[in-house]
C-alpha cells in the first residue's frame, strides 16, 4: 500500500469513527432508579398503582428490590393476598414472615444513555402457606430489556386465589419494572429554554417558518405544537364547507439536560400528520421519530424531516372540481386522493432548534 | 355573524394570516363594519395618552355617529364602503408592520449543524 492509499484509508477510518461517535446517544451521568410497581384492578372499577419499591443504580451496578404482599389471618390462613404491599430493601425477617407473596428482583443496569436504559432483571416470586414457614418459589425468570424514559415492562401478573374469598384487594395484580432518571440535585433549579422553528420550503413557493418557544425543567419533556402548514386544493370544498387544503400538523417534544461544561444533552421527538380538511385536518397519515443530540453552547441544529413515505396515500370525501392540477392529486367519485410522495416532491421540512439555560 | 367569520375577522384585525374567501365573506356583513369600528376605536383609545384625549375621542365618535345616522338611508353604502376601505388599509398596514416586526425577531438564526431523520431507521410511519 503506498502512502497516499494508506493516508486515505486512515482518513476513511477516522471519519467512520467520528461519525459513529457523533451518532452514539450521549451517556447519562445521572443515576437511574429501577423500581417494581404493583397495579391492582378492582372487581368493578379501574386499575391503579398500589405500591412500589426500587433501587438507584449506575451503569454496571446491581441492586435487589423486595416487594411483599398479603397477610395471614388469626388462624394463620392467607388473606388479602393482593394488597398490604410493603417495599423493603432489604426485607426484615419479621416482614417476610408476615407476607404471603414475596417478589425479589435483582436488577443490573447494563447501559444508560439519553436514548434508553438497558436493565437485566433476575426475579422470583415466592409464596408462603403459613406465617413464618418456608416459602416455595412459584414463578420467576431472567429478562434483559431496554426502556425509554417513562416506559415500563410487565414482569408478573396474577389473579386473586380461589381460596381468597374477599375481593377487598381487587381481582388481579400486575407487577411492572420501571426505570427513570434521577435528576442531578446540582441542576434541581435549572430551567431550559427551547426555541424551535418549523421551516417549510417548496419549489416556487415562499419559505414558511413558524417559531415556538417553550421552557422546561432539567430533564422534563415538553411538547410543542406548531401552527398547521396548509396548501390549497383549488375548487374543492371539505366536509365542513370550507375550501379544502392539504394540511400538515407537526408536534415536537424535547427533553434536555444541562451539563457541567455548558453543553445540553437533548432528546428530540417529532410526530407529523398529513391529511386534508377545511378549517382543520380530518384524519390523515402519521409518521414520526426520535433522536438524541449533544448541543454545544449556542449551537443551532437543523433536524431534517424525511419526505413522506413513498407508498403513503390518503383519501377523503370532498365536493367540487379541482381547478388546478397538482402532482399526486386525483379527484374521482366525490373524493380526493393524495399520493404524499409526489405531492411533497421537492419540499423540505426542517425543525431548527436551539436550547439554552433560562435566565 | 357566523362564529368562523367573526374568528376570521378577529384574526385579521390581530394581523394573523386569514383565509381570503372567509375574510371576503365576513366583510360583506353589516356586523363586520361594527366589529371593525370597535377594533379601530380600541386601537385609537390604546394610543391615547390621557383621559382628556379619551373623552375627546368619545365625543368625536358620538358626534360622527349622530351625524351619520339620519343620512344613513342615502349615504350608508358609500360611507360604509369608504370607512371599510380606510379601515382595511389602516389595519392592513398595521398588520403588515406587525408581521414584519415579528418576522424580524422570529427569523431563525443560521444552523451550525444538520442532522437527518431516515425513514425506516429512526423515522417510521404510524
Amino acid at each position: 500500500m503506498n502512502n497516499t492509499k494508506r493516508n486515505l484509508a486512515w482518513i476513511a477510518l477516522l471519519c467512520s469513527i467520528s461519525l459513529n461517535v457523533r451518532s452514539a446517544p450521549p451517556a447519562l451521568t445521572e443515576a437511574v432508579g429501577v423500581t417494581l410497581h404493583t397495579y391492582r384492578t378492582d372487581p368493578s372499577g379501574a386499575t391503579f398503582e398500589t405500591s412500589s419499591a426500587g433501587v438507584d443504580l449506575r451503569p454496571g451496578e446491581e441492586g435487589t428490590v423486595t416487594l411483599l404482599l398479603g397477610q395471614f389471618d388469626a388462624q394463620g390462613k392467607p388473606e388479602d393476598t393482593l394488597c398490604h404491599g410493603i417495599g423493603s430493601q432489604p426485607a426484615t425477617r419479621e416482614a417476610l414472615a408476615r407476607a404471603v407473596e414475596v417478589w425479589r428482583a435483582s436488577f443490573t443496569l447494563l447501559d444508560a444513555t439519553m436514548d434508553a436504559v438497558t436493565v437485566r432483571a433476575d426475579w422470583t416470586r415466592e409464596q408462603g402457606a403459613r406465617p413464618g414457614a418456608a416459602r416455595a418459589r412459584v414463578d420467576g425468570g431472567v429478562a434483559t430489556f431496554t426502556l425509554k424514559e417513562g416506559e415500563s415492562r410487565t414482569l408478573d401478573f396474577l389473579r386473586r386465589a380461589a381460596s381468597d374469598l374477599s375481593d377487598f384487594c381487587g381481582d388481579t395484580l400486575r407487577i411492572d419494572a420501571k426505570a427513570e432518571v434521577k435528576e442531578d440535585p446540582a441542576f434541581a433549579d435549572t430551567r431550559l429554554l427551547y426555541d424551535l422553528w418549523l421551516l417549510e420550503e417548496a419549489p416556487g413557493a415562499a419559505a414558511i417558518h413558524h417559531h415556538v418557544q417553550v421552557e422546561g425543567k432539567q430533564g422534563e419533556e415538553v411538547t410543542v405544537t406548531f401552527p398547521s402548514l396548509r396548501w390549497p386544493l383549488p375548487g374543492l370544498t371539505a366536509k365542513d364547507g370550507r375550501p379544502a387544503h392539504v394540511i400538515a400538523d407537526l408536534l415536537a417534544d424535547v427533553r434536555g439536560r444541562l451539563r457541567q461544561d455548558g453543553s445540553i444533552d437533548l432528546q428530540f421527538g417529532a410526530g407529523r400528520w398529513i391529511g386534508v380538511g377545511g378549517g382543520k385536518r380530518i384524519g390523515g397519515i402519521g409518521d414520526g421519530g426520535k433522536k438524541t443530540l449533544k448541543l454545544a453552547p449556542g449551537e443551532v441544529v437543523d433536524v431534517q424531516l424525511p419526505a413522506p413515505g413513498p407508498r403513503a396515500s390518503y383519501q377523503i370525501a370532498v365536493e367540487g372540481t379541482l381547478t388546478a392540477t397538482a402532482p399526486g392529486v386525483e379527484v374521482a367519485n366525490g373524493s380526493v386522493k393524495i399520493a404524499l410522495a409526489p405531492y411533497f416532491s421537492g419540499h423540505r421540512m426542517t425543525v431548527r432548534m436551539q436550547a439554552r439555560p433560562a435566565r | 355573524m357566523k362564529p368562523e367569520l367573526a374568528e376570521a375577522l378577529s384574526a385579521f384585525v390581530d394581523g394573523e394570516a386569514v383565509e381570503p374567501s372567509l375574510l371576503s365573506e365576513a366583510l360583506a356583513s353589516e356586523e363586520a363594519r361594527l366589529l371593525l369600528l370597535d377594533a379601530m376605536l380600541l386601537r385609537a383609545a390604546a394610543a391615547l395618552e390621557g383621559p382628556e384625549d379619551l373623552q375627546a375621542l368619545d365625543r368625536r365618535v358620538l358626534r360622527a355617529l349622530d351625524d351619520a345616522e339620519p343620512r344613513k338611508r342615502f349615504h350608508a353604502p358609500l360611507w360604509a364602503a369608504a370607512a371599510a376601505g380606510v379601515l382595511i388599509l389602516a389595519l392592513g398596514i398595521g398588520a403588515a408592520l406587525r408581521l414584519w416586526r415579528r418576522g424580524a425577531s422570529d427569523a431563525p438564526p443560521p444552523a451550525t449543524r444538520e442532522v437527518t431523520f431516515t425513514y425506516g431507521v429512526d423515522w417510521r410511519q404510524s
